[in-house]
């Protein structure tokens, strides 16, 4: 959650506020959610992120709540010096019970929590000047109004929720994740995992006490149940139904387990029945908990109109070029220049764009096809590496061009590879900048999902795109690929990356005797130097690597590519 | 004097504590998870054992029925709802069990409601008295005694069952290494299956002695599952046998707190000793190493 996205919630706060300003039963619903909120984010901070089980975090919430209820009555101090002594009151409690976290993992510490939780719970009931086992009643509140109460909760909640995120996204985050993930891996790396485990334990304390202080002065009565073993099953439940490890899983448990008990209030249905079922169901089938599903969903369908949106306007858009039919299709490309040839193929979720900053090559003419499944080209349903090379061939068979430099990028390297060597009276000289090696490519099975989701996903498009353009600073080219990219048959999404591990040219390279350029950058993510030399093993080739680009040298240093071909072709 | 009626008093509750956690660790060392149901489920066999008693006014099949409920309950946890996440996690095996145990209490809520039944005790009769010197008088309430006698005896039976029947073998191989005892062409599902009916019919059994004293509600074994856990830990979870010597001390020293502190403090006295024992001595009193099972 960064500065932006905590404003939208505070807006959205309001407003939701605003909307229900009248309807006081409500907003102390809604304050009530947003301190269980509070509580669940910290713990979700010492379970979720660092991993350490607690059962007995209602205890917090219930020194913070005692402490400012009985300052705020005996001594009549304000709110913020009350606040203050709970979190340091709250903190230490959470450095007592983390001491014997040091030595304990999984069930102990359960079991340790869980005592912990009782005890105190039982302590407040056993003293007498906190009102035993009745409680303490008529605590001031801190307004009037609910609605103010509200929106005192809602800040706190906001701001909170951005400190959470900005302690989470720090070094010391990482290291709770760390510890969670392998103790051992982190004592590897020189973290002590007890001092990790302490640090969460005090930081979600101290999260617990400010809610049990803000629940006090919400409510106006406080008794020793409401902090009890039941709270604290909540809250746990609360983060496994929302969320373990994610930010947003502390809100939306604490809307399903706060919220609902109003919705059956009418019933007999006791609520740890249906939380206790809600539990074990997701701890069985979504242990990921709603916030992952949320964000999948959103991921998968929420972009998909506008996704949509962008492509059908980006399709009708005209482009300067020409049109070619071979077998039947029409393949769009662009010409420029006069003289020898040379045919530039784009790679896999490309266009004839990435080539348009090089189109334009003195002493020769460039050819830049969109493939067939590609951009403003027809569609095929054959989806193979050498169908798309068949389709370059028909192509240049067409135009007359009878030898050309081949110039292919990443997929299109596959495709010339494919062009050149079964067909290497065409191809006087191959190009290959960052191409798939020569015995193919395998996407590993877990990406799949991800390369589909990208059809609808306008932004992780984008983001994938800029990831293998690293030294790319040209936001406006960026932007076009990635509407062109989006032009790109549906199946194609996979079916390209599939076509790509299904070849394999090693003994084929032996028939093309013509040069090889094999242009690399060394911060490629997808083609490895091994990959490089691998596939030069059997060609005439060089390979020349360059240490400030990545997959794409093309669009992140077009002149120096530029530069590297002409020397090439003019050899 | 006192400190020796404290004593006298303590030994039959800390033998119920001892039973309890007998049961927990039994299902902790074979298979693996800190069974936060225990309790609860405990609970919910003694209200079949009330349903029983209140249908036939026979007290011993009551007994009896809670005692074979409490072995299918194990049996069926196990089944459905243990074995699907078995070697995943056990943090979610932990949260199941947490979840277990909420459903058990709304269940009870909803079909017993939540006012307090009373449970006969198993004898009724004048307390053994002992006098000892001129003002000294012991008292021992007969249903304490046989409630003693009843514990030590199950927990010397199950002993017995695990050192010499070829289940009670199959049980402790499983405990110690599950592919070897696997490989040796032991069903680990079944006796997994076992154990959890065997641990949970023991909580069935504390439920129903317990219930004279506590009444029969739905969160009658709240306490006694802590007081379950903090035997175990006393005793440490690693030995069996630790865990009912653990309840003994338990018993006494929860007597002598409440009798010269306040029985106010009881449960909280108790409770500080868990977190000072794990702090300082996870392995138990009478535990040999700490195997540190997660």
């Amino acid at each position: 959650m960064n500065m932006k996205k905590a404003l939208i919630v505070l807006i959205i706060g309001v407003l939701l506020g605003v909307l229900f300003i009248n309807k006081s039963f409500l907003l102390m619903i809604f304050s009530l959610v947003l301190i269980y909120a509070i509580a669940a984010t910290g713990l979700n901070i010492v379970s979720g992120f660092t991993g350490q089980v607690s059962i007995g975090h209602g205890a917090f919430m219930a020194v913070g709540a005692y402490t400012t209820a009985a300052m705020a009555m005996d001594f009549g101090t304000p709110f913020y010096i009350n606040i203050l002594a709970a979190i340091v009151l709250a903190a230490f409690l959470g450095f007592l019970i983390g001491l014997p976290a040091l030595r304990l993992k999984g069930f102990y510490l359960a079991i340790a929590t869980m005592a912990f939780g009782v005890a105190v719970e039982q302590l407040f009931a056993a003293i007498e000047h906190f009102g035993g086992h009745i409680g303490m009643r008529n605590i001031p509140r801190f307004f009037e109004s609910d609605f103010y109460i509200y929106l005192l909760n809602l800040v706190f909640f906001v701001v909170l929720t951005y400190v959470a995120s900005l302690i989470l996204h720090s070094p010391v985050g990482e290291k709770y994740k760390m510890v969670r993930d392998s103790e051992v891996a982190a004592r590897a790396y020189g973290i002590k995992p007890s001092r990790i485990k302490l640090n969460a334990f005090i930081v979600s304390a101290i999260y617990g006490g400010i809610a049990g202080a803000l629940y006090s002065h919400t409510v106006g009565y406080i008794s020793p149940p409401d902090f009890g073993m039941n709270t604290s099953l909540n809250l746990l439940s609360m983060i496994v139904i929302g969320g373990m490890a994610s930010l947003e899983g502390g809100m939306i448990g604490s809307i399903i387990i706060t919220g609902l008990p109003f919705l059956f209030s009418r019933g007999n249905i006791p609520m740890t029945l249906i939380f206790g079922a809600l539990l074990i169901v997701f701890v069985l089938f979504f242990p990921q908990g709603i916030a992952y599903g949320l964000k999948l969903l959103s991921m998968k369908y929420l972009g998909r109109p506008w996704a949509l949106l962008v492509r059908k306007s980006w399709s009708r858009r005209a482009e300067d070029g020409k049109y070619v039919t071979v077998n039947g299709k029409k393949i769009f490309y662009r010409q420029q220049g006069n003289g020898p040839a040379i045919v530039m193929i784009h790679g896999n979720f490309g266009s004839h764009r990435w080539y348009e900053k090089v189109s334009s090559i003195e002493g020769y003419t460039t050819y830049i096809p969109d493939l067939v499944n590609f951009g403003k080209s027809d569609r095929i349903d054959n989806v193979s590496i050498d169908t798309y090379a068949d389709f370059v061939k028909g192509f240049m068979d067409q135009l007359k061009i009878e030898k050309a430099v081949v110039v292919g990028h990443s997929l299109g390297g596959a495709v010339s590879m494919s062009l050149a060597f079964r067909y290497p009276q065409l191809v006087s000289k191959l190009v290959l900048v960052d191409s798939a090696p020569v015995n193919g490519l395998v996407t590993p099975e877990e990406n799949f999902p991800v390369l589909e989701m990208m059809k609808g996903n306008v932004s992780l498009l984008r983001n994938s795109l800029k990831g293998i353009m690293p030294a790319c600073e040209d936001q406006k080219i960026l932007s076009e690929v990635v509407k062109d990219a989006l032009l790109m048959k549906d199946e194609c999404f996979s079916e390209n990356a599939r076509a790509l591990s299904r070849y394999d040219y090693t003994e084929l390279a032996e028939r093309y005797k013509n040069p090889v350029l094999f242009i690399l950058g060394k911060k490629d993510m997808l083609i490895t130097h091994d990959m490089a030399e691998n596939t030069l093993k059997n060609l005439n080739g060089r390979l020349e690597v360059l240490d400030h680009v990545g997959h794409s040298v093309i669009l992140e240093d077009s002149q120096l590519f530029k530069k590297l071909l002409i020397n090439f072709v003019n050899l | 004097m006192l400190i020796l009626q404290s004593i006298i008093l303590g030994i039959p509750q800390g033998a119920l504590y001892g039973l309890m956690a007998f049961g927990i660790s039994l299902i902790f060392r074979t298979v693996g998870v800190m069974n936060f149901s225990h309790g609860n489920a405990g609970m919910f066999s003694a209200f079949i054992a009330l349903t029983v008693f209140l249908l036939t006014q026979n007290l011993l099949l009551a007994i009896l029925c809670a005692v074979i409920f409490g072995i299918l309950l194990g049996f069926l946890i196990e089944k459905f709802l243990m074995r699907p996440v078995k070697h995943l996690s056990h943090g979610g095996m932990l949260i199941i069990t947490l979840g277990i145990l909420m459903i058990l209490e709304g269940l009870a809520q909803i079909i017993w409601g939540v006012n307090p039944f009373s449970f006969n005790e198993l004898v009724s009769g004048p307390p053994l008295m002992f006098t000892l010197g001129e003002d000294g008088l012991l008292i021992l309430p007969l249903n304490d005694l046989l409630i003693t006698v009843i514990s030590l005896g199950i927990t010397i039976l199950l002993a017995v069952f695990l050192k010499v029947t070829k289940v009670g073998i199959a049980i402790r191989a499983r405990s110690q290494d599950e592919v070897g005892s696997k490989v040796v062409g032991i069903n680990t599902n079944m006796i997994d299956g076992l154990v959890w009916g065997i641990g949970i019919s023991l909580s069935a059994l504390v439920g129903v002695l317990i219930a004279p004293k506590t009444t029969v509600t739905p969160t009658m074994m709240m306490n006694m599952q802590l007081y379950g856990f903090t035997a175990g830990v006393l005793g440490g979870f690693t030995s069996l046998y630790g865990s009912i010597l653990g309840g003994i001390i338990l018993g006494i020293l929860e007597k002598i707190v409440g009798i010269y502190i306040s029985p106010d403090y009881q449960l909280t006295i108790i409770l500080l000793i868990i977190i000072l024992m794990l702090a300082f001595k996870p392995s138990g009193l009478f535990a040999k190493k700490f195997e540190g099972r997660v």
